[in-house]
């Protein structure tokens, strides 16, 4: 059973807010989604998993060398923000 | 099953028709019949007829792939180069990259003409293509069902003839499951097989693109033509698909069955799938049954890998670089938050919630770091299945099509419907969803071919034999683009 604290822990850490009624139907989902995640903890064959190791999907043997190749420019880099001078611009409070 | 792309190539190559006149009656079409189906959420049009006559210029000097001046769409989630690549969700609404996915600038290259961008769950999260923020897609075959997901929006226009061919991504079976539910052919290739630059980020470790085809011999070309290494993908490797090819029939092909894939199934797709193994048994695949009782961890394993990837993979949208903006706001964390609460829907929000839970201090050992030891042990016990057999025949789907807006299914109930298609990128393996059969009220059901690590030759083989020889009694829809 998820508690309330956790969501609102969970929330924050996602960088979301949840209204009142999204934190209640939260509750009640992700404490079932949680009870399913669980039955890898009622392992068919428990001590296998001890010994395997966890896969690594990238191949470091073919990483390309540490060189500056050609990139994007600052103006293809900034096409899809608010920008001021080569920067991406966040204003101070939008309020103002 | 007609061979859409093979039969336009040649009438492109006889001259009997140009690729823009091709290209006009694919966008007429769609005109005329996307608006009830919401296949297609944005269009290409203008740039799909500038690069028609790219192509006919090019099939002029004699260009010789078939996929030059034929035209295809692309899922809302594969970048093409100013053209609005939003993931179905408000967080990127407006945003158009600067940059070609790998997939699609090959194809470019071969000359092939992209219509338009196709719906989808909100960032492939979701197997109904109902999480759009466009709206959902139906099922062309129905349209009171859904037409699957989350590639949903590219099986339809495949199924309906308003795209020759489609790109979509398959994180936990959004290739294939779509493709069973419409009907038509999903080839999800093994991981690393395609490159995924240029695929919005959900599930990095699971993730690939594929093609949904209306045959197994058109997605085999379409594969041929994006698959391979490519330097802004590390995961990427050079696929030689023509040393796994089989030869035409099946006879000694050892074909597996997985017992625990039938347990509980229901009867209308336990008979159609029984009937093409007798059928492969009477032509001469030997059958070899299986036990592999710890496959029915593969979807908890799943959720949890898949969630605690996309709560990192979305942790980038922040409302600063690209995509949805707010006013009013006090800090930057405020903003932030802000963006995030309103541009992302409530199934994305949900699945960064768990992702966060699984990667948390106190519950990372026991979630995540479980869940990656039991996946590679999966993907051992998988992979020595093909010590014994060459390709592993299992059902797409648990069931035919479901109805839109279907409200009695909760979310973890939504979530089995995944059962059987996700092991498959638990594994990193390849699989191709074809039909087999249709249910008693005309609704396609889809079997899957399995495959060992880079051996799409043997599933896409086996695939095409059943095509071309067994009668699954799918009609073709009568609409769109007629051959």
């Amino acid at each position: 059973m998820i508690t309330e604290r956790e969501i609102q822990m969970l929330a924050k850490l996602s960088k979301l807010r949840l209204t009142e009624e999204e934190k209640e139907r939260m509750i009640a989902e992700m404490s079932d989604i949680v009870a399913f995640a669980d039955t890898i903890n009622q392992n068919l064959s428990s001590g296998r998993e001890d010994i395997a190791t966890e896969e690594s999907a990238v191949d470091y043997e073919t990483l390309r060398a540490d060189e500056v190749q050609p990139s994007f420019s600052p103006e293809e880099l900034l096409a899809n923000a608010e920008s001021e001078n080569d920067y991406f611009l966040v204003r101070r409070n939008s309020t103002k | 099953m007609k061979d859409t792309v093979f039969t336009l190539a040649s009438r492109l190559k006889e001259k009997k028709i140009s690729s823009v006149e091709l290209t006009k009656a694919y966008i007429h079409a769609i005109e005329k019949e996307n608006s009830a189906l919401n296949a297609y959420v944005s269009f290409n049009f203008e740039e799909a007829l500038k690069q028609a006559e790219e192509a006919d210029r090019m099939l002029a000097q004699g260009a010789c792939s078939p996929l030059c001046g034929i035209p295809m769409t692309l899922k809302d989630n594969i970048c093409a180069k100013g053209v609005p690549t939003t993931c179905a969700s408000r967080i990127l609404q407006d945003y158009k990259p600067v940059y070609d996915a790998t997939a699609w600038s090959k194809l470019r290259a071969l000359g092939a003409v992209m219509l338009g961008k196709t719906n989808m769950d909100e960032f492939a999260m979701g197997s109904t293509c109902e999480t759009s923020c466009y709206g959902a897609t139906k099922n062309p075959r129905d349209p009171a069902k859904v037409p699957g997901g989350s590639s949903g929006g590219g099986a339809a226009a495949v199924c309906a003839n308003l795209a020759p061919y489609a790109l979509g991504s398959d994180t936990g079976g959004s290739i294939r499951q779509p493709a069973s539910f419409c009907g038509i052919v999903g080839l999800k290739p093994t991981y690393g097989a395609v490159s995924r630059y240029g695929l919005v980020a959900y599930g990095s470790s699971l993730d690939q693109i594929g093609p949904l085809t209306t045959s197994v011999r058109d997605a085999a070309l379409v594969f041929d033509a994006i698959k391979g290494k490519d330097p802004f993908d590390d995961t990427s490797r050079a696929v030689d698909l023509s040393s796994t090819l089989l030869k035409e029939d099946v006879r000694g092909v050892k074909v597996g069955v997985i017992r625990e894939y039938f347990d509980g199934l229901g009867e209308e797709i336990s008979s159609a799938i029984g009937k093409t193994i007798a059928f492969l048994q009477e032509n001469g695949a030997e059958i070899i049954s299986l036990s592999l009782p710890e496959i029915k961890l593969a979807l908890p394993v799943y959720y949890i890998i898949a969630c605690a990837e996309a709560s990192s993979n979305l942790g980038r949208y922040d409302g600063i670089r690209y995509g949805y903006r707010v006013e009013n706001y006090t800090t930057l964390d405020d903003m932030i938050s802000k963006v995030r609460s309103e541009g992302f829907g409530k199934e994305v929000k949900r699945r960064i919630m768990l992702g966060s839970y699984v990667l948390s201090s106190g519950y990372y050992d026991a979630y995540y770091k479980k869940a990656r030891k039991l996946r590679s042990q999966l993907a051992a016990d998988l992979n020595k299945a093909f010590r014994s057999c060459d390709v592993l025949i299992a059902p797409t789907t648990a069931s035919t099509a479901f109805p839109l807006n279907n409200p009695t299914k909760s979310v973890t109930e939504t979530y089995l419907t995944d059962i059987y298609t996700v092991p498959v990128n638990v594994a990193g393996l390849p699989a191709v969803s074809l039909p087999c059969g249709k249910d008693k009220s005309g609704m396609p059901i889809g079997l899957q071919f399995i495959g060992g690590k880079f051996e799409e030759g043997k599933i896409l083989s086996v695939a095409r034999f059943l095509e071309e020889h067994f009668d699954c009694g799918i009609e073709e829809y009568e609409g769109g683009v007629r051959l």
